[in-house]
């Protein structure tokens, strides 16, 4: 012990630039992976400990195309320790000309049954009184109002403003909501109010949605309190959520970034695996005369082996430990920007499970990846030192190696992150791309190798030499191309998307849609919409909501279980529905079967071609649908192909014309026009029909670039995090072959090679590097982006503009600075300290 | 390729002995072999009754140890090592207690008190091959091979170099196998001996 410790206090005074390297990537992916753990930690505990106050009770019940019947309520309050009714709409709000979409919350005095809705207005029972209080003289509803909204709408507290046919006054602010609604069509600015106004709002139309949240009677669980609901109310069509179940999009949300950040701190790790063993390899081929002296004294293999696993495992270890640290404390910035968008109370706690998870599995991957170097030089024969100058062991390692490594980081991470198997698939998938990466750089050096034939000295000088390094080029590029691959796929996904947008879908779109038309108003809108904007063309169907229960034998819930992720959406919950005599369905086609096969006697529908493949549907199964509260059953007599990014008025499920035509419905319209009449147009439209839900498509496309540009930030930011990360990680790869191209330079300057020779080399050298980097990194980068587009988008993709070029610029840049630092290494070295310590 | 054929030499303790020859002759290979590095293909090694072939590498390493001290000609010392530290290198790696204290007293026998703490690089070239001797040295070694330890010195310096080497070898009876290509010392040698075509003569 004594002895290792003196020996390793000894070796760590000398050259530790490589090991600094080495703990500077390790750093940077254990930071990105303590990251990417504590955001799926802290946001399992803070939604464990919001969950009722998102979900607004024990349990909440909803329905959307009925109240609550006076029964249903009754029972729900006799077997509850407490409830409270809420109904939820979308409306447009105005005052003059001004106006916005809100969020309408009408509710009783009970609100909030967990957690606590702030105002500004810090009075005791400020909001019980604004819930209990009725009209006021001049019949405006006293409400508590987001605090956007009055200067959305030019007014202040005490004016009043109209949506859905009510006049409100703004009495108070609201702070912070406990159960903020994230879902897209409901992200508007809130108007809470009591169930005075309530009574005073159109009963259809709005895309209203009743609730009945209750606490659970004292010693009650869920099981026994959802059992007894099913037993009163066995055919209820009402959606029953418990606590956990809260927020699934803001869940789903929340799981896809975890999973995001998973892959991407894999991918990290693999570029940071590839830069430590670059940099142990270098470093212990420093070492190999020193371990032949330690030897030759008296040392044994194992002795030598000890102590630079330590040193290594100290410059490893500490560098995870610092990147731990680092991605831990990254959080408390973090949370709340990632998080800014969620209905949860964030409060991020140090988190000690992802720290010691991260730092534990950085550490060992880190000494997997130092342990064959090690194990190599430990090999050192001490016959070297005899005679000889002790020359080092530049023997390339055998190529077996990389496979080791590639098989010691890749298989314990993957067993250890908390992923699912298709995400783990997604990692191998990276690894492979890696893999390949560094096939076609090694291809690439080696064609440097050949091109240098055909060139004049000294540009073919720096050629041969990166093919002669082409395994440390391979390395460092690797490291490099794993994060400008991933910036040229975001980037060119990113354009495609915006070029989509822009020409396509914003052409192609109605500018407006209408939601809760009642039949009879349909000729008065269009009259409206065209004295507003005369080009005005209006598309209406028959719009009802139901659910299905079953299909084919199957119920929704059965389905849903082994059905995919993407297509789970249709037997989730209700959905809207139409029928057609024929005329009408929408932008599809059918491909199977016939809308209407004249031969059936039977109800028949009309099914979404690729859900039914993802269910194992069948034409001839039966549909059973749940619509106001009535069973109906219909056969599936024919298939559609939909293009749901038409956003055209599209349906899943299209019903006969014939049985169903007679039940009560609204109308869901779509209204085309300029662009510029919209406004005027939506404004129209809410004065007249109180009743009716204006959609501007503008606002929506508004909402979508928002969202994407967050998205697309929160990716930009991650690559070049990767990108930022991977500069250690190359340059510990590169310093892999420095020695040998130190060398090489004083060799030529000692030969009589001028410095203009040696910065063109260099320059040469680099410059093969960096394309042998970027021809793999846009290659893999932009298929990645067309087949995200083609395939998980199915857009319309093209090449894109200039972004992908300016990412590989910025890597030429970058291989450049590096190489620079390393040039001007060989013109400063003395030849004479070189070649005799040779 | 055999490089070494019917090799028999003997040194006994405190005597010293040369050995000379061509570059290639496999002078090298000899010490190699004297100090367990490598295996004889065949034949049998003995060093101080023990039987080297008999031993794993971890008994030969305990053998270098405890036995043989090396001086080379590129010295080898550790750069990140003080003079004291590189002569104290032998006895740490043996456990001894008191290895600094022997190896402060190994570089003052060889004129080094005063650059204990100067590093390999702050050595002219004399005062380094000194502080590889008192590292040999250091632990009392039985056996002290020295691979033409002044063939990288100009002639003072190794005059003082091989002074030093005689002067502790004879002081703590080392035997002392010594390669050279100087001719011009070999009278200061108990015997010398010659490599030639493998085959060692004694001169």
């Amino acid at each position: 012990m004594r002895a290792e410790y003196f020996v390793l206090r000894a070796e760590l005074r000398g050259e530790k630039r490589l090991y600094i390297m080495a703990a500077l990537t390790a750093a940077f992916a254990t930071a990105a992976l303590t990251l990417a753990l504590a955001v799926g930690e802290t946001f399992e505990r803070s939604f464990s400990a919001s969950a009722k106050s998102v979900l607004g009770g024990d349990v909440s019940l909803r329905l959307r195309q009925r109240a609550f019947l006076p029964e249903e309520t009754e029972w729900l309050r006799e077997n509850s320790g407490e409830i409270s009714a809420l109904r939820v709409a979308a409306a447009l709000a105005f005052s003059g000309e001004n106006n916005q979409m809100v969020r309408l919350k009408i509710t009783d005095s009970a609100y909030p049954l967990y957690g606590t809705m702030e105002l500004q207005n810090k009075k005791q029972n400020a909001l019980k009184e604004l819930l209990s209080a009725g009209a006021d003289s001049d019949g405006a509803y006293p409400a508590a109002v987001a605090a956007d909204l009055p200067e959305l709408l030019g007014i202040k507290t005490g004016d009043t403003f109209t949506a859905a046919g009510v006049t409100f006054r703004v009495a108070e602010i609201v702070e912070r909501e406990p159960d903020p609604d994230s879902r897209l069509w409901m992200a508007a600015p809130v108007v809470l109010a009591g169930a005075a106004a309530g009574g005073a709002l159109p009963d259809a139309g709005l895309l209203s949605e009743h609730y009945i949240r209750a606490r659970f009677p004292e010693g009650e669980g869920e099981e026994s309190w959802t059992t007894r609901l099913r037993g009163a109310f066995p055919e209820a069509d009402w959606r029953v959520r418990v606590a956990q179940e809260a927020a699934p999009g803001v869940r789903r949300f929340v799981e896809r970034m975890r999973v995001f950040l998973s892959v991407m701190s894999l991918a990290a790790i693999l570029t940071a695996g590839i830069g430590i063993n670059g940099a142990a390899s270098a470093f212990m081929r420093a070492r190999v005369r020193a371990i032949a002296v330690v030897k030759m004294l008296g040392g044994a293999e194992r002795f030598v082996v000890r102590v630079y696993l330590k040193i290594a495992l100290l410059f490893i270890a500490g560098g995870a430990a610092a990147g731990a640290f680092a991605g831990a404390a990254a959080l408390f910035w973090a949370a709340p920007h990632l998080f800014s968008a969620l209905p949860l109370d964030i409060a991020p706690v140090w988190p000690w499970a992802a720290f010691l998870k991260a730092l534990l599995s950085a550490s060992a991957l880190g000494a997997a990846c130092v342990v064959f170097p090690v194990l190599r030089a430990g090999r050192a024969n001490p016959l070297s030192l005899f005679n000889a100058g002790g020359n080092e062991n530049e023997t390339p390692p055998p190529v077996r190696r990389d496979a080791y490594l590639a098989a010691a980081i890749w298989i314990p991470l993957l067993l250890l992150l908390p992923l699912e198997w298709t995400e783990k698939a997604a990692a191998a998938g990276i690894a492979l791309a890696a893999g390949l990466v560094y096939a076609l750089s090694s291809a690439c050096a080696r064609f440097a190798g050949t091109a240098a034939g055909r060139i004049r000295p000294p540009v073919s000088w720096g050629l041969l030499s990166v093919s002669r390094n082409r395994r440390q080029t391979a390395a460092g590029v690797v490291s490099l191309g794993a994060g400008m691959a991933l910036l040229v796929a975001v980037l060119n996904i990113e354009e495609n998307f915006s070029a989509r947008i822009d020409d396509t879908l914003s052409r192609e779109a109605p500018a407006l849609y209408f939601l809760g038309i009642r039949p009879e108003q349909r000729a008065e809108l269009e009259q409206t919409l065209r004295a507003a904007a005369p080009q005005t063309r209006l598309r209406a169907v028959p719009f009802l909501r139901g659910k299905i229960k079953s299909i084919g034998g199957r119920t929704a819930e059965e389905i849903a279980e082994t059905a995919p992720e993407e297509e789970r959406w249709i037997v989730r919950g209700d959905r809207g529905l139409t029928w057609t005599d024929g005329e009408y369905i929408g932008e599809s086609e059918v491909t199977e079967g016939e809308l209407w096969d004249e031969s059936e006697p039977r109800p028949q529908a009309s099914f979404d071609e690729e859900a039914a493949y993802a269910y194992g549907v069948s034409l001839g199964d039966e549909m059973v649908l749940s619509i106001l509260g009535r069973r109906l059953t219909a056969v599936i007599t024919n298939f559609r192909e939909i293009d749901w990014q038409s956003f055209d008025i599209n349906f899943a499920v299209i019903l006969d014309k014939r049985p169903f035509g007679d039940a009560p419905h609204s109308l869901f319209g779509a209204a085309f026009m300029p662009a510029e009449s919209e406004p005027a147009a939506k404004l129209a439209a809410a004065r007249e029909f109180p009743n009716i839900t204006p959609i501007a498509m503008g606002g929506v496309f508004d909402i979508g670039r928002r969202l994407l540009n967050n998205i697309s930030i929160l990716l930009q930011a991650s690559a070049l995090f990767m990108l930022i990360g991977a500069a250690p990680a190359v340059a510990a790869s590169l310093m892999d072959g420095q020695r040998r191209r130190i060398r090489d330079a004083v060799v030529l300057r000692l030969l009589g090679a001028p410095s203009r020779s040696l910065l063109l080399k260099g320059f040469a050298e680099y410059s093969a590097m960096a394309a042998a980097a970027l021809l793999p990194a846009l290659l893999f980068g932009l298929s990645a982006g067309a087949f995200v587009v083609r395939n998980v988008f199915e857009l319309h993709w093209d090449i894109g503009g200039g972004n992908p070029l300016g990412v590989a610029a910025a890597g030429f840049a970058l291989f450049l600075v590096i190489g620079g630092a390393d040039i001007y290494r060989w013109t400063r070295q003395p030849p004479l300290a070189v070649v005799r310590n040779e | 390729m055999h490089v070494l054929e019917n090799a028999r030499l003997s040194v006994a303790a405190g005597e010293t002995a040369a050995l000379t020859g061509p570059s290639g002759a496999g002078k090298t290979s000899l010490l190699a072999i004297i100090g367990g590095l490598l295996r004889p293909t065949a034949g049998k090694v003995e060093i101080f009754g023990q039987n080297l072939g008999e031993l794993n590498e971890e008994e030969l390493a305990q053998m270098r140890r405890e036995n043989i001290g090396v001086v080379f000609q590129h010295f080898h010392l550790l750069e990140t090592m003080t003079a004291h530290e590189n002569a104290a290198l032998t006895l740490q790696l043996a456990g001894r207690p008191d290895a600094m204290d022997a190896a402060a007293e190994a570089l003052s026998a060889v004129g080094l008190a005063h650059r204990m703490r100067h590093f390999p690089s702050q050595l002219s070239g004399g005062e380094q091959q000194r502080t590889a001797i008192a590292r040999a040295f250091a632990a009392h070694p039985k056996l002290l091979l020295a691979d033409e330890p002044t063939g990288n010195l100009d002639h003072d310096t190794g005059r003082e170099v091989l002074d030093a080497l005689f002067s502790e070898a004879k002081k703590r009876r080392t035997a002392m196998l010594f390669v050279t290509h100087n001719d011009s010392i070999l009278d200061q040698f108990d015997s010398a001996y010659s490599l030639r075509e493998k085959t060692l003569h004694a001169r």
